[in-house]
């Protein structure tokens, strides 16, 4: 055994406990018997699928949380966010210091219905409407400012904005972090809250359908909510005994021309092939969760696993859209939702990707693997 | 050996002037920049000032800032953008940056990206109803759009993302853009940050009671608050190494940086400075530099009470004996706290300030906060001072914000 410690580069990042709060199950475990009973396999279009998504959660209880009372004028999206980062967080178990453990949260919405009220009553009332608490809950990092005072997450907090795939963004950067020695731990994940006034902006413009919609001039998904959160660490000797769920071996990003196109594709292809040869896995042994949501990247996606199967490096040996299926279109969420049904593939031995693509052509994918047995569990 | 990364483009905007070279000659002149505002109806605040720069359209004559209908802060975003790539020697992006275009990242920081879309949309809908306003400003305020608009502008094909850490969100976005080139992620990362004057920022901290009704007088024994400002800064990032073999000019290296989070409440600061303390302690570590390296120090300093005070007890315990022997700084009080875009903005200044050899003066200060003692805060003429000529290896910026965000970053000498 050498006497050197290891830099933090040299470290694997595993990921050592995930939290869910969604409409359909709340926790891990209960989401992942969820999408069991989902099917699986591919399918043209999501949206047809049996009882449609349950987008809404219900008599959301807050009783659960770390000082519940002192978040009694808290958005839903810190709630349901802080409650996943718990639950992360217990899995992962203690021992590392709150100055050592960050947080990173990505959310395309964040607090827009309250940015919103706050804008209709000054529109309304003039300098009288603005609120305090408004604007106070309504700042984009609330959630980060929540989770690091109830949690004690005291490291780097990060809030991502951006489209559905910014949840996945964040984990690029939070493997910076922990690489680059900033943090031992990093929970990293999303939260979205329903907003009827995105409903009604993004079923303009093809993204989420509105309830009850006919199905034939519908496109997209009804938009759901909820929260997705990780615990991400550094394998180091002195967290041995933490559970180690997955090891996440690459995630890259890139700008697409646009969802449309012969140049799109390219790209697409481009960024499979560079995240999967980063991760050293081959496509065909990869099972893909796929970022289908109805709308017109559904296509795009398609078109890119057909040439990578003709391409000879081989399709991915199973694709899955069940995450959507679920629980409808959750923006950021989805493709957190998404790293929690693959934990359940790679704890069979097996690869699996994400894949995230956002209707403004910006993709993301991300790969994990199982650890090695020896690290698994300490 | 871990690798140096250099700032070889620089873009501005604020209302000290467009550009680097306007901005350092408008601070030498020692004149706060606040007017009357004129971004929304302020005569119904009691607050009415603040720091707006020019229109974008004079801020960049014959820069495409795309189309008309972009709001003013995307279309100063894009021409800070194009003067920062001008300035690296990379004009107008694509194939002028010398890397492949997915190892070309975007990473910028900003609280409120295109929210004076938003308003446009809010004041319609409230004109015309719901199902008349129009919803494609709404599509263009997500951080996404903005993102997708300004990558495809300069072909940046890589990772791109919006931090939103309030009022550390600049200074947060350059951090990480430390990280993504030490790890070798990408070669030219373009990052900053920025924020316009906007009524929901201007109502929601007055609703706080934040503002000041006379000037901004940071450390100030009378302040009373701050004013807000509109502001813009892009720094070009690649490593030393690649910098210096393609023979661009090095405006600084960038050292350190490191953020960290209070953990003590969403919009009070910790009295104590803790997590701001850790978080410049941690940018010194992380540039391999102590205290008494640090030759100047560009203050968040903001006017409030709270925030200068707890800023102040954060110095000191990093400082310790060597505070009074740092000339430190808030620009704060010529520009206006501009939010999202302060972290970057300041950098800026703290970059200007290294290499002029000249530390700006914090204005209108008559006599510092009694607490404050051993805070060597450079005075301005008025003030008897005018100035401070430094020789500084390194200088800091700080910023910190709502939610308990801090960040700080070290520039020094290449």
């Amino acid at each position: 055994m050498s006497g050197r410690a290891p830099e933090p580069a040299e470290l694997p990042i595993v990921v050592t406990g995930a939290g869910v709060v969604t409409a359909a199950a709340r926790g891990r475990a209960a989401f992942a018997a969820a999408l069991a009973q989902t099917g699986d396999g591919p399918r043209p279009r999501t949206r047809q699928a049996g009882e449609g998504p349950r987008t809404r959660i219900e008599g959301f209880d807050v009783a659960s949380l770390p000082e519940a009372k002192s978040l009694r004028r808290a958005t839903p999206h810190a709630l349901f966010g802080l409650a996943a980062a718990a639950e992360a967080l217990a899995e992962a178990g203690g021992g590392v210091a709150p100055e050592e453990s960050a947080v990173l949260v990505a959310s395309t919405l964040g607090a827009a219905n309250f940015s919103y009220r706050l804008w209709q009553e000054l529109v309304k009332s003039g300098p009288l409407g603005a609120s305090p608490m408004l604007f106070s809950e309504g700042v984009p990092n609330a959630l980060v400012g929540h989770a690091a005072r109830l949690l004690r997450l005291l490291a780097a907090g990060h809030m991502i904005g951006g489209g559905n795939g910014c949840g996945l963004r964040a984990l690029a950067v939070a493997r910076d972090l922990l690489e680059c020695g900033r943090a031992r731990r990093a929970l990293v994940g999303a939260s979205e809250e329903w907003s009827e006034l995105a409903v009604r902006a993004y079923a303009r413009f093809g993204i989420v359908a509105r309830e009850g919609a006919p199905r034939r001039s519908a496109r997209g998904l009804p938009m759901g909510e909820g929260a997705a959160m990780l615990c991400l660490e550094r394998r180091d000797p002195e967290r041995a005994a933490a559970p180690a769920l997955a090891t996440l071996r690459a995630v890259e990003s890139v700008q697409l021309p646009s969802l449309r196109g012969a140049a799109a594709v390219d790209e697409l292809v481009a960024l499979f092939e560079r995240t999967f040869a980063a991760a050293r896995v081959r496509p065909s042994d990869v099972f893909l969760a796929s970022a289908a949501n109805g709308t017109a990247a559904d296509r795009l996606e398609a078109q890119a696993v057909a040439r990578l199967a003709a391409s000879g490096a081989g399709a991915p040996r199973g694709v899955s859209r069940r995450v959507r299926d679920l629980c409808g279109e959750t923006f950021s969420v989805a493709p957190l939702l998404q790293v929690v049904e693959a934990l359940a593939v790679v704890a069979a031995g097996e690869p699996a990707a994400v894949l995230s693509l956002s209707p403004f052509a910006s993709a993301t994918l991300a790969v994990f693997t199982a650890p090695p047995p020896s690290e698994r569990n300490g | 050996m871990r690798e140096e990364v250099a700032v070889t483009g620089i873009g501005i905007v604020s209302a000290l002037g467009v550009g680097p070279a306007a901005t350092l000659a408008a601070l030498e002149c020692e004149q706060p920049a606040f007017t009357e505002l004129t971004a929304f109806d302020a005569s119904r605040y009691a607050v009415r000032r603040g720091g707006e720069a020019v229109a974008p359209e004079v801020a960049f004559p014959g820069v495409d800032l795309g189309p008309r209908r972009l709001d003013r802060a995307l279309r100063h975003l894009i021409g800070t953008l194009d003067q920062a790539l001008r300035d690296a020697g990379m004009e107008g992006g694509g194939a002028a940056i010398p890397c492949a275009p997915h190892r070309r990242e975007l990473l910028l920081g900003s609280t409120l990206v295109a929210m004076l879309q938003a308003a446009e949309f809010v004041h319609e809908e409230a004109r015309v109803g719901p199902e008349r306003a129009r919803y494609r400003r709404l599509a263009e305020w997500t951080a996404e759009a903005a993102l997708q608009r300004v990558s495809r502008r300069f072909d940046l094909r890589g990772l791109s993302l919006v931090v939103s850490n309030a009022c550390a969100s600049g200074a947060a976005s350059v951090a990480l853009a430390l990280d993504r080139l030490r790890r070798g992620r990408a070669d030219v990362v373009v990052t900053g940050g920025f924020d316009p004057v906007c009524e929901y920022t201007h109502a929601g901290f007055g609703s706080l009671l934040l503002l000041s009704t006379g000037g901004c007088s940071p450390f100030e024994k009378g302040r009373e608050g701050m004013l807000l400002g509109e502001g813009y800064a892009v720094l070009v990032l690649e490593r030393l190494a690649d910098a210096r073999k393609r023979g661009a000019r090095v405006h600084a290296l960038l050292s350190g940086g490191a953020a960290t989070s209070d953990g003590f409440h969403l919009t009070q600061p910790d009295p104590e400075g803790r997590g701001a303390a850790r978080c410049i302690a941690a940018a010194l570590a992380d540039a391999e530099l102590a205290p008494r390296d640090v030759g100047y120090v560009n203050l968040h300093g903001t006017g409030t009470v709270f925030n200068d005070l707890s800023e102040y007890r954060a110095l000191k315990t990093v400082f310790g004996d060597a505070l009074p022997d740092v000339p430190m700084s808030s620009t704060k009080s010529y520009l206006g706290h501009t939010l999202g875009g302060a972290g970057a903005v300041e950098a800026v200044l703290a970059i200007l300030a290294l290499a002029s050899g000249h530390a700006p003066p914090t204005l209108n200060v008559r006599e510092v906060d009694p607490e404050m003692t051993g805070l060597d805060l450079v005075r301005s003429r008025a003030a008897g001072g005018g100035g401070r000529s430094i020789d500084a290896r390194a200088v800091l910026s700080n910023s910190f914000g709502f939610g308990g965000a801090n960040a700080a970053l070290v520039f020094s000498k290449p």
